[in-house]
């Protein structure tokens, strides 16, 4: 369909006023007309935006709309049928197995390509594929446990928060109430990760691979410090 | 027909079927559909996403990442709680900014793999604050043994009486759940295989649709109570105390319990999803207290169920579907992939269709009554020695009154572990009296031979109504698990085969398989295609768009040599929703509806060709 004139027009002024702009760095005093036509153009691009946001699957990436990370549940080998694969900010992305209140994966990259998982793929569903690089993986049977150290504990997967930053995933462990929080360091240089124990302020322990045994300190706030920090130079 | 509405010439037919625009972002694989109190309009996608719709027509989306749910529970407008493959999940809007921050779950607790067939159907509550769920069961297409990092609960592939297609090798797969306000999850009933439709009807009595496969004749209407058996026997491998090593088909079969509605296959649909009773207090038409069923297959069943002997059973009808381009539905076209239904507040019929597993279309689509009351069987009831049949409207009483006008047959299934069943013991049924109703909107019916534990079809194309008009929708089946007087056969409507028949699929299971003549092949052919095929492929062959082939237009179909296309009969194509016929047709039934596709749609000249390039 050809463009009507008027808009051709409009469009023309538009590009005009913001290459003087652009160039003069003045501020130009628009008429109502055209002030409407830039007022409709930046909806219509930010309503685009959101759109392309959306399907691109960045996390965080929409414009206009509050920024959030992204949670999926998604079929991942090692991590159950139904993993959390969340996307922090800056290109930061964990894995969380729930039934064993687990991280188990961390990467850098983006958010993975969904078409396995998500219908229109064909009928099967295969596992996902996190792209980029892996900074963090794990495969312990319980790799955090309170009180003692040898014994894996009962866990409960109670759902998740969305933040503007972060996520909480929310947990029972042996019946105490934990929530964890998961939050990328700004720039990407790593991962924050802070589990709130409420009242208990037992000794909690995280299994490393290879068997080691580390007991976990508390940050200023009482929360148990896991953070993953791989540093600007690893980007 | 034409009316004068407001001064205005209006076509009114019985039906609208209108669009309902969805929001962009909004991708399709729409997989439930419900109302709130306020009017809130919820769908779910495969895609993981909620999305709502405000009183002011504002859509927004509610929540995402979900695991391919299949059904919502509309609590407030910041309140949803979804039935997704691992969990029953509560979405809370926390901060009123429309969407949902806070993922609560609910309830979870059952076995669950990355196969693509296991879902958590949903969803309804009841009075007591109950939801109802239904767990589906595992497909063997995808072979490959669940890793121990793709699945959760205890692993146990044992085969239960006899090997099938479909398997409960993880807790509670196959059975139907009840899951308290607090999260407490109670399996309740066994014998499910893709119970993919939910229900609650008015007086609270649950109903549960499940769908053609091993074990399962036809897709039905099923009521379940706790401890009932509805016949796939994998799922009784997690009851209490089976004992799994010496089930037999023979030991099972007292056990099943019949569907309240059997949807014979093809001609009542392929796929059956969510029951919905209207109780629109006549807005949507003249069918109040009845029940529509959304069907994958491009069509929607009515069902009208009553209590007899104790238990539920009734007739099902074809609603829209099968006959909506005239006259009785006017505006777009059933969507195939019609899944979930919801009543509206304003009394219309809200129906949610996905594309998936090789066929259906995506798309939102809203059933207006507009106040005509067209010409059909508005209901069947049992009655002694016989069945009483109500019309929408006041008939021709000449015609009423012949017993040769009422085409009356019998049928009923084998109980069998293969895919489907053919119809067994299939024969006419004299009617030898017809009592006309004084009104002339019914007719007491009484056959020559009444049993329970038969299907009984009825056709009724030449009856008028006073203003000489046929019934618009002139077939009704009937499920008689029971008598009036209470006696039926243990397992209703399916039966053992004997030792003595031939199995299904087998060499001379059928007299046609004896037969080579062409022309009687293409005769029986067309028969067997109209109740089998048409459903998907369509009466004109030209299948469902994004679904069944087209064998008419799409050359390459039929271009296959008759070994290829006689094995995909047998085999079915799973990835493309085809089922297998192997189990349900003969050799010879199989061969006489290829010579009918053939000498209808393709080449009149049937015979080995060279298989044509993939």
């Amino acid at each position: 369909m050809p463009t009507p004139t008027c808009v051709r027009i409009g469009r023309l002024r538009m590009a005009l006023t913001c290459a003087a702009w652009g160039m003069a760095g003045m501020v130009v005093v628009m008429p109502e007309s055209m002030r409407g036509l830039a007022r409709a153009a930046g909806v219509a691009e930010a309503g685009k935006a959101r759109a392309d946001a959306r399907r691109s699957g960045t996390p965080g990436a929409e414009e206009g709309v509050k920024s959030r990370v992204r949670v999926e549940r998604l079929y991942l080998e090692g991590a159950g049928p139904s993993a959390l694969v969340v996307g922090l900010a800056d290109g930061v992305g964990v894995v969380v197995e729930p039934a064993a209140g687990a991280v188990r994966w961390v990467w850098t990259g983006g958010f993975p390509d969904l078409g396995p998982v998500r219908p229109g793929a064909g009928k099967l569903i295969d596992a996902v594929k996190l792209p980029g690089r892996v900074r963090f993986h794990d495969e312990s049977e319980a790799p955090v446990r309170c009180g003692d150290s040898r014994k894996p504990p009962v866990v409960v997967f109670d759902g998740y928060d969305l933040q503007t930053d972060a996520v909480e995933v929310r947990y029972r462990f042996d019946g105490k109430p934990v929530t964890d929080r998961l939050r990328a360091l700004p720039g990407g240089v790593g991962l924050e990760r802070r589990l709130e124990t409420g009242d208990d302020r037992s000794t909690w322990f995280e299994i490393r691979e290879g068997g080691e045994v580390r007991a976990l300190v508390r940050d200023e706030r009482g929360r148990l410090v896991l953070d993953r920090v791989w540093g600007e130079e690893n980007r | 027909m034409l009316a004068i509405v407001g001064g205005a010439l209006t076509l009114r037919a019985g039906y609208r079927l209108e669009p309902v625009e969805l929001p962009t972002g909004l991708r399709g694989g729409l997989s439930g559909v419900a109302f709130g109190a306020d009017g809130t309009l919820g769908v779910t996608t495969r895609w993981g996403e909620v999305w709502t719709r405000n009183a002011a027509g504002e859509w927004r989306r509610f929540g995402s990442g979900l695991n391919e749910p299949m059904g919502l529970v509309i609590e407030s407008p910041r309140s949803v709680v979804v039935a997704h493959r691992p969990e029953l999940i509560r979405l809370v809007d926390t901060n009123g900014d429309g969407s949902a921050e806070r993922y609560e779950v609910v309830a979870t607790g059952w076995g669950e793999s990355a196969n693509y067939h296991e879902f958590f159907f949903g969803l309804k509550r009841d009075a007591a604050g109950n939801f109802l769920g239904a767990l589906s069961l595992t497909s063997m297409a995808d072979k490959k043994e669940p890793s121990p990092g793709s699945r959760r609960g205890t692993y146990d592939p044992t085969e239960v009486a006899a090997p099938t297609g479909h398997h409960s090798d993880l807790p509670w797969r196959g059975w139907a759940v009840q899951i308290s306000p607090t999260g407490v999850v109670q399996p309740v009933a066994s014998g499910f295989r893709q119970p993919a439709g939910l229900g609650l009807s008015p007086e609270g009595d649950w109903f549960v649709t499940d769908n053609q496969g091993d074990f399962k004749a036809a897709c039905g209407l099923l009521h379940v109570q706790e401890g009932d058996f509805h016949g796939h026997a994998s799922s009784l491998k997690w009851e209490k105390g089976f004992a799994v090593k010496t089930a037999t088909l023979e030991s099972l079969w007292p056990r099943v319990k019949s569907p309240a509605v059997v949807f014979p296959h093809g001609v009542m649909g392929v796929s059956a999803g969510e029951p919905v009773w209207d109780t629109t207090a006549g807005r949507f038409g003249p069918f109040t207290g009845q029940v529509l069923v959304a069907d994958f297959g491009q069509i929607v069943v009515r069902a009208s169920l009553e209590r007899v002997g104790g238990v539920w059973q009734g007739a099902c009808f074809p609603f829209l579907g099968r006959n909506d381009r005239a006259p009785h539905v006017t505006g777009a076209r059933l969507l195939g992939g019609t899944l979930h239904a919801a009543f509206a507040p304003d009394g219309s019929l809200y129906l949610a269709a996905t594309a998936g597993w090789g066929a259906g279309e995506d798309g939102l689509q809203r059933v207006v009554w507009d106040g005509t009351i067209t010409p059909e069987i508005q209901e069947v009831n049992l009655v002694e020695g016989g069945f009483r049949v109500r019309f929408t409207q006041p008939m021709e009483r000449g015609r009423l009154a012949e017993t040769g006008r009422y085409q009356l047959s019998r049928f009923r299934y084998y109980y069998q572990p293969t895919y489907g069943s053919p119809r067994v013991d299939e024969s006419p049924v004299a009617v030898q009296t017809v009592t006309v109703a004084p009104d002339g909107r019914s007719v007491v019916l009484k056959p020559a031979r009444l049993e329970a534990g038969f299907v009984y079809e009825l056709t009724v194309p030449e009856l008028r109504t006073q203003s000489g008009e046929g019934i618009l929708n002139p077939l009704v089946y009937y499920t008689v698990n029971r008598l009036v007087d209470g006696s039926g056969p243990p397992a209703g409507v399916v039966r053992l085969r004997r030792a003595d028949e031939a199995a299904p699929g087998s060499a001379n299971a059928n007299p046609l398989d004896k037969v080579t003549a062409e022309p009687v092949l293409r005769a029986a052919g067309e028969g067997i295609y109209r109740l089998y095929c048409s459903a998907c492929h369509q009466p004109d062959g030209r299948g469902i768009p994004g679904g069944a082939a087209n064998l008419r237009e799409d050359k390459t179909r039929l271009a296959k040599s008759d070994d290829v296309l006689l094995a995909t009969l047998a085999s079915g194509i799973e990835a493309k929703g085809m089922p297998a016929f192997g189990g349900i047709l003969s050799t010879g039934q199989r061969r006489a509806v290829l010579a009918y596709v053939r000498a209808t749609f393709g080449d009149p000249q049937p015979g080995t060709r060279e298989p044509a390039p993939e």
